[in-house]
């Protein structure tokens, strides 16, 4: 069965994204204030979440707002949602930020896996709801361990090796805690799948490698 | 599954986040390059980075967000909507906020001197009541034409008529609209002005009624309709019988095409 990269949004709701992109590829500016009218909150909260006060929130959310409006054509439908496009150009605006901050560098990076390109197909299934519910379930559940160093990972930016330089911690631990916790929520994303899988597994018998049970 | 596999599924997690360090990063995009079943289960740890994107509350960012954003987006300069119909002139939305301007000041003056003559002639308390009751209801008409030419997409208007001429600022997706107008004589008491919204089809849908005040020849009044005026090709006003007809059924003395 495939997976839902691009399943962020409801169906009707992705076409009206989809819609609301293109003419703000237009430069219709009516559809770039409905598209900011239905994300402007969750574009907020993540800036909010990562920037740790509201003026730079402020700030990251209308940088990440603007670059939507003047690269809304470089769109690409296959490759995810609309509202998971402006919350991963909200994430890069924020660590570019953060990183500048802290005075580190931040070079464009062409191996960045925001920047690969998946071809992941679009099922629509069923358990959508389920799979964001069970992974958002996971979230809180995470040891505090592992949650935070998923978040200096994913809020921060910070690599394994400088994960382990903040929190004094060797090399191999902090890769471990990441593997674990991520290893959690992706069990938690796959889990109302892997029921499907089970129900057509228990007639045909195929079960492919990479669906195998957490190991933590 | 092979030992790189094993080792790159290792990897997975951190590099869906972007945490690799340089030399991990290097053996995991290497690796995806020639193994498909190893792509797949990054599908997975990306689809949780999204659902990482999620998972903060949603807060709504201040007003002034959307207002600097709005502003930020806008032209530089507002190109004139060329468009003369039989009875309207299309301008730019700037145009419509200097002839706002002035009209708002006209209005304050307008209504500062009949104020005035009110308190001279000693009126009674029941029509200064009524008088701001009415600068209560042009101030929310002057407020509102205010909002709408602020946005992006209003559009104004040029009415007109035999004797009278005015404005018409509306927004194609809102249901109210405001309507200003120059040298609309006061109507005997059973007699009143009737706004009608004029569909593509021709028919006719009541915008609302007014009167305009003894003494002065410029009124305000704000237009409204179940449907949005995009739905409108134009819009027109009529003498009708004190409390409105379902139909247009006088003599018109102001109208505009969109």
């Amino acid at each position: 069965m495939a997976r839902g990269y691009n399943s962020l949004a409801v169906p009707d709701s992705h076409s009206l994204d989809a819609s609301l992109i293109y003419q703000v590829a237009q430069a219709d500016h009516k559809a770039f204030l409905l598209l900011y009218d239905r994300y402007a909150a969750r574009v907020f909260g993540l800036a909010l979440r990562m920037m740790g006060n509201a003026m730079s929130a402020e700030d990251v959310a209308q940088e990440a707002f603007l670059k939507v409006w003047s690269r809304a054509s470089t769109f690409k439908s296959d490759r995810g949602s609309v509202i998971a496009w402006m919350l991963t150009i909200t994430r890069r605006t924020a660590l570019d930020r953060i990183r500048a901050d802290a005075r580190r560098s931040s070079p464009a990076d062409p191996s960045d896996p925001e920047t690969v390109l998946l071809k992941i197909p679009d099922p629509r299934t069923s358990s959508t709801e389920a799979r964001w519910r069970s992974l958002r379930l996971m979230l809180t559940d995470l040891p505090a361990e592992q949650q935070q160093a998923i978040d200096l990972a994913f809020l921060k930016g910070l690599s394994h090796s400088q994960i382990a330089e903040h929190l004094r911690l060797p090399l191999g631990t902090v890769k471990t805690r990441l593997r674990l916790g991520m290893e959690k929520l992706r069990q938690a994303w796959l889990a109302p799948e892997i029921s499907d899988l089970d129900r057509s597994s228990s007639s045909s018998g195929d079960v492919k490698h990479t669906r195998k049970a957490p190991q933590a | 599954m092979s030992d790189v596999c094993a080792e790159v599924e290792l990897l997975m997690p951190g590099y869906a986040l972007g945490a690799l360090d340089e030399e991990d990063r290097e053996l995991v995009l290497e690796h995806l390059r020639s193994c498909p079943d190893c792509h797949a289960t990054l599908a997975d740890y990306l689809a949780v980075r999204e659902g990482l994107l999620l998972s903060p509350p949603a807060v709504h960012p201040p007003a002034r967000l959307r207002q600097t954003l709005a502003a930020s987006i806008r032209p530089s300069h507002v190109k004139t909507m060329g468009f003369l119909g039989s009875f309207g002139l299309r301008v730019s939305a700037w145009s419509g906020v200097a002839v706002l301007a002035t009209l708002l000041v006209v209005n304050v003056i307008v209504l500062g001197q009949t104020s005035q003559m009110l308190r001279g002639q000693q009126t009674s308390l029941e029509q200064l009541l009524a008088e701001q009751s009415k600068l209560t209801q042009d101030l929310q008409a002057n407020q509102t034409a205010m909002a709408l030419v602020t946005y992006p997409t209003s559009e104004v208007v040029h009415v007109q008529g035999d004797e009278a001429y005015g404005t018409f600022v509306f927004d194609p997706d809102l249901n109210i609209a405001v309507l200003y107008a120059w040298g609309l004589e006061p109507l005997p008491g059973d007699e009143t002005y009737q706004a009608w919204l004029i569909d593509a089809g021709g028919g006719r849908t009541n915008g609302g009624l007014f009167q305009v005040s003894e003494g002065t020849r410029f009124s305000v009044f704000i237009v409204s309709s179940s449907s949005p005026m995009g739905a409108f090709r134009g819009v027109g006003v009529t003498i009708e019988p004190s409390g409105g007809s379902p139909g247009p059924t006088g003599a018109r003395v102001l109208a505009a095409d969109f």
